[in-house]
């Protein structure tokens, strides 16, 4: 009980400070002392400052949306992934590339074109006497 | 109650107001004039009736609590929209501080709100545990679990202090 009078002291003291620092009724019910000047003051600042957020933003926003209207106006043309291929693939196309990747089979008759180049060179036609000369 | 008598009870009461209203705004004395002006026209227009339920001092502590809160809430968002940060000052005090002033405003300050403001209506203004909790909006209960913790602490902060 001793310390809460302690307490009670304190915060007497306290309030009694407070009560002493309060300005007048009539003052505070009209407005007098509260805070006209910094409500005046503050009130176009703020009102100034959220105008020129508001300007920015919009100003960025239409910048952008006049910057992206082309790209968006023609729709690229889709292409699928498997049909895609390199701008400089032909580059590795080499002359008797094919002969890497296609085996030829041994079972296959060879193709006529090169029997007759072979025929060709085996059985010579006989030459007549008259073209020896 | 006819507006006359409203107003002379709240000139009656209106040292002990502004002593609740710093109080209640972390002792911001503009903050808490704001407070109280709001308070009053809200009591004499009606915005906030007194039903007698309670005694007039802690309907009136009531309103002021409320209107201390509304104001809070309203600053916070203010700051979060503009980023008006610079606002925020320290109170300043009007003359030297006396030391046991001093020390019991820094560890009131240490207190959780509701704590702080239980103990404020209790030993300062000596009002019952009931009467701070019909303040507060609480329950009784709730008032005296708040007034318990409070005092512990706060003895235990200004010993240490």
């Amino acid at each position: 009980m001793a310390e809460d009078r302690d307490l009670e002291r304190l915060f007497e003291g306290l309030r009694r400070q407070d009560e002493a620092s309060a300005p007048r009724f009539r003052d505070v019910l009209a407005g007098r002392i509260v805070s006209g000047p910094r409500v005046a003051l503050r009130l176009p600042v703020l009102r100034l400052a959220a105008v020129v957020v508001l300007l920015g933003v919009a100003s960025v926003m239409a910048v952008r949306f006049v910057r992206r209207a082309p790209e968006q106006a023609l729709p690229e043309k889709e292409t699928p992934i498997a049909a895609w291929s390199s701008p400089t693939a032909w580059l590795l196309e080499t002359p008797g590339r094919e002969l890497l990747t296609e085996v030829p089979s041994l079972l296959d008759s060879p193709p006529e074109s090169s029997s007759e180049k072979t025929d060709g060179m085996r059985n010579p036609t006989p030459l007549r006497k008259g073209d020896r000369s | 109650m006819t507006r006359a008598e409203i107003e002379a009870e709240l000139e009656r009461l209106h040292p002990a107001a502004f002593a609740w209203a710093l109080a209640c705004c972390g002792r911001d004395r503009e903050d808490a004039l704001d407070v109280l002006q709001t308070s009053y026209l809200k009591v004499l227009e009606g915005r906030a009736s007194f039903a007698g339920r309670s005694s007039f001092k802690t309907f009136l502590f009531g309103v002021i609590r409320r209107t201390a809160q509304e104001a809070r809430r309203r600053s916070l968002l203010r700051r979060l929209a503009l980023a008006d940060w610079s606002r925020k000052r320290p109170p300043a005090p009007a003359s030297p501080l006396p030391e046991e002033r001093v020390a019991l405003l820094r560890a009131l300050e240490a207190l959780p709100r509701r704590q702080r403001q239980v103990l404020e209506l209790v030993f300062g203004f000596g009002m019952t545990v009931e009467e701070a909790a019909g303040t507060l909006g609480i329950s009784p209960g709730s008032a005296r679990v708040h007034y318990e913790r409070g005092k512990k602490r706060l003895r235990g902060t200004l010993s240490h202090g």
